[in-house]
């Protein structure tokens, strides 16, 4: 976050420090024919801008900064070689280890804002300091002379605040201080007629013109920018022009004699305050340079275009060239396309194991929420795994993700990991088989575009699926938002390997058979799964999933002394609809389904079973498999197998079967 | 006067400054008449005040007629070489001049240019 933020100003600031630069340069050529006013606009414009954070290029701009890039490749430590599954317990959430990775940018950041913090303090306490010293050494005037001065000038020139006159003989010269109360302080009150009028204008054109705010905000501005010394430029030339626009302001329609009496008053105020001042005191460079210009523009007031028109023309080209000076690495990072294993830890490695590469996808609101878990639980033990379980708090989590995809946190809460009650993610183990690399990498503007293949895990060679992954940069991070992928003719073959041995019988039998086995369906011919008691169906979850399954006493609800285990209607018609092409509908009719709590009721003290048949032999064709099925004739030793029924049963590229018939030859 | 001098409160400090500037014996009116640009006191707290610096033996009262006159025993000069400069304010001064609207920067220019600069001034006067 605050890493973001920097790198904004920091862009921000190379590319109109640049124009601050332009501006300097062309200013005493600017200030011949154009009254200072504009350019007075024109720093707040500049400092306006500065102080959004928000980075703008046109594409494609001419102008291109290279700033060095200084390796922001996040640092991964090395791998685990083996993930253990780790089964944590939901209310022990782990200890988020300090070992948060760190990059120079980060660095960078918080140096970036110690020192506005800094500047900022500094700043602030010497003005409090010095206007707390101010007021206390000041009276009210004696000279009645002099406020009733300055409430006709007020009245003239309609400042419409209220403004209070004090001498101070802490302050080195005529000043207005404070942003809320205004004061208005002299040194002393001994002034000409003609020189305190001069004197009170300036003040209450500074006044009128709301210059301490302008002030604070160009010295905002520099708090924020304070490494560059453009911006330090611009507080000086801002604080010359604020003071070139007052003059003009003050002295407008006087006549060259007036006019010369006003740089008078001003010299002549310097010169007596230096006579009471110890030598101490120290002057900025450049300062007499600075105080020439000022009673050049006085004088040499001739006519100057007011600048409207030109100052418009100005302020575009200004904008123009914000806009056209690029900032190089903030905006395209130098990647080295050609570094495969590098590319493949940076971009590819978490989107990889998360699965998130596994989809096609080009919103990241389509990518299965689960993904996004497994994305930041490989993240997390890849850097800061210590033991303990894997469960995090949702907005780390989230504000993770989203650094990476354009992802709602709504969404990734889908995600079976999210438990809602204790507003946490949960996340049971990591796991995952294959490799990838990446094969091929270009850059298209802000792109980043990888492509990569996955490999087998049996050979870590046969390449299983293919794909492009795209990133796209922005200022030092980055975001996936796209991946296509499709599966090679190998991971075709793959599939089809994936099919039963046949001759595996035992296997068979675990597999294809004792799913059915528990809902009667073998003993009896069918050829729509419809056509099958509903009862039976259920019952086949209630031998797979509730009486076996050890369920405690407390979760059953007992009735008339019956114990009753109840199932909620989703899982129990997802697990059927895993074997069975079947209508919820169709299950509801079973007795076990309870209307009302929309669940279905299992008898505890019921179960046992008999029927035990085994596969005789198998066979397939294309996708379609046949078990013929027997049991032992009941005679001991006896070699006699009577065969009963053949099921048949789809198979699916991965991996998956449904039953789609039985035909039951046996006796009843 | 030979006492450790102490820091003067800010109210203190404006009843100082007043007689100081006054450069004769004041009445407590004339000190209440010249506060009222910058407090509005009520004469009682005004008295309060007064009695303190008397006490501390920085003011003096004088009884004449039916006024007391109080005069400054604490002079100017010394009270601020004792306030003196403090370090931070010579540290903290650019950073004020960046905040407030003057007709001058206060440390823009020395002595020795000062004179230079009349001079490009009045020069300025006779090609204009």
């Amino acid at each position: 976050m605050l890493e973001n933020v920097f790198t904004t100003i920091f862009a921000v600031s190379i590319t109109t420090g640049i124009v601050i630069l332009a501006l300097v340069l062309l200013s005493s050529r600017l200030n011949r024919s154009f009254a200072a006013k504009w350019k007075y606009w024109v720093w707040l414009l500049l400092a306006v801008r500065l102080l959004i954070p928000f980075y703008f290029t046109f594409p494609g701009a001419p102008v291109q900064v290279s700033v060095p890039d200084t390796a922001i490749s996040p640092v991964f430590s090395p791998r685990a070689p083996a993930i253990p599954d780790v089964t944590p317990a939901a209310s022990d959430l782990p200890v988020q280890s300090a070992a948060r990775f760190m990059n120079l940018w980060e660095l960078f950041s918080i140096i970036w804002l110690a020192g506005v913090v800094l500047f900022l303090v500094v700043q602030f306490a010497g003005y409090r300091r010095c206007r707390h010293e101010a007021l206390r050494w000041s009276r009210a005037v004696k000279d009645k002379r002099l406020s009733a001065a300055l409430d006709q000038l007020c009245a003239e020139m309609d400042t419409g605040e209220k403004i209070t006159l004090l001498i101070s003989q802490k302050v080195s010269g005529p000043m207005i201080i404070g942003f809320f109360k205004g004061y208005l302080l002299l040194p002393h009150e001994n002034y000409e007629d003609n020189e305190l009028v001069h004197i009170l204008r300036h003040e209450l054109v500074h006044l009128k013109r709301r210059d301490i705010w302008y002030k604070l905000l160009i010295l905002f501005t520099t708090a924020l920018h304070w490494f560059n010394p453009a911006v330090h430029l611009m507080l000086r030339e801002a604080n010359k022009d604020l003071e070139l626009a007052c003059d003009d302001e003050s002295i407008k329609n006087l006549p060259f004699d007036a006019r010369k009496e006003y740089s008078d008053t001003i010299i002549h105020c310097m010169r007596k305050r230096h006579s009471k001042r110890t030598a101490l005191s120290t002057y900025f460079y450049g300062g007499e340079q600075a105080m020439r210009e000022r009673f050049v523009n006085i004088l040499s007031h001739q006519k100057k275009r007011a600048g409207k028109v030109a100052g418009a023309v100005v302020l575009l080209g200004v904008l123009l060239m914000g806009g056209m000076v690029a900032c190089d690495t903030l905006n395209t990072p130098q990647i080295d396309l050609a570094d495969y294993d590098l590319l493949y830890e940076q971009y590819l490695h978490l989107p990889f194991w998360s699965s998130i590469t596994s989809e096609t996808w080009d919103d990241a609101n389509d990518i299965p929420p689960d993904y996004f878990v497994n994305y930041y639980a490989y993240y997390w033990y890849d850097n800061h795994y210590q033991g303990g379980p894997l469960n995090f708090p949702p907005k780390e989590l989230e504000s993770y993700i989203q650094e990476y995809f354009d992802v709602s946190a709504e969404h990734i809460r889908t995600a079976d990991q999210y438990d809602g009650e204790e507003d946490v993610y949960i996340c049971l183990g990591l796991g995952g088989g294959g490799s990838a690399k990446v094969v091929g990498a270009e850059q298209n503007g802000k792109r980043l575009i990888l492509d990569y293949e996955v490999y087998s895990p049996e050979d870590n060679a046969t390449v299983l699926r293919i794909g492009k992954l795209t990133a796209e940069m922005s200022g030092n991070g980055y975001k996936y938002v796209a991946n296509e992928t499709q599966d090679t003719e190998a991971m075709r073959a793959f599939y089809v390997e994936a099919k039963p041995d046949l001759n595996d019988l035992e296997n068979l039998t675990q597999r294809y058979l004792y799913p059915i086995l528990f809902s009667w369906a073998t003993q009896l011919s069918w050829t729509d799964p419809q056509q099958i008691d509903a009862d039976r169906l259920v019952d086949m979850y209630g031998y797979d999933r509730v009486w076996n399954a050890n369920i405690p006493e407390s979760a059953m609800v007992f009735e008339n002394d019956t114990p009753y285990y109840y199932v909620s209607a989703d899982i129990l018609e997802a697990h059927i609809a895993d074997y069975f092409d079947v209508s919820a509908d169709h299950l509801r009719t079973a007795g076990q389904y309870d209307l009302e709590k929309n669940e279905y009721a299992f008898n505890m003290s019921g179960g046992g079973f008999a029927y035990d048949p085994h596969v005789l032999r198998a066979e397939y064709d294309d996708a379609t498999m046949l078990l013929t099925l027997y049991i032992d004739d009941g005679y001991p030793g006896g070699e006699s197998k009577e065969e009963v029924s053949m099921l048949i049963i789809q198979l699916y590229e991965n991996g998956g079967f449904t039953y789609v018939g039985n035909i039951y030859s046996g006796g009843d | 006067m030979e006492e450790k001098i102490t820091r003067l409160y800010d109210s203190e400090l404006d009843i100082m400054l007043i007689v100081w500037d006054a450069g004769q014996p004041v009445s407590s009116t004339y000190i209440l008449e010249r506060l009222k640009g910058k407090r509005r006191w009520a004469l009682a707290t005004l008295m309060t005040v007064l009695s303190r610096l008397c006490a501390k033996g920085y003011l003096a009262c004088e009884k004449q007629g039916r006024y007391n006159l109080y005069h400054a025993v604490l002079a100017e000069d010394k009270y601020k070489a004792f306030e003196g400069k403090s370090v931070l304010e010579k540290l903290y001064g650019n950073s004020f001049q960046k905040l407030v609207a003057s007709l001058y920067n206060g440390k823009a220019i020395n002595e020795d240019d000062l004179s230079g600069l009349q001079e490009f001034l009045d020069n300025l006067k006779k090609e204009g």
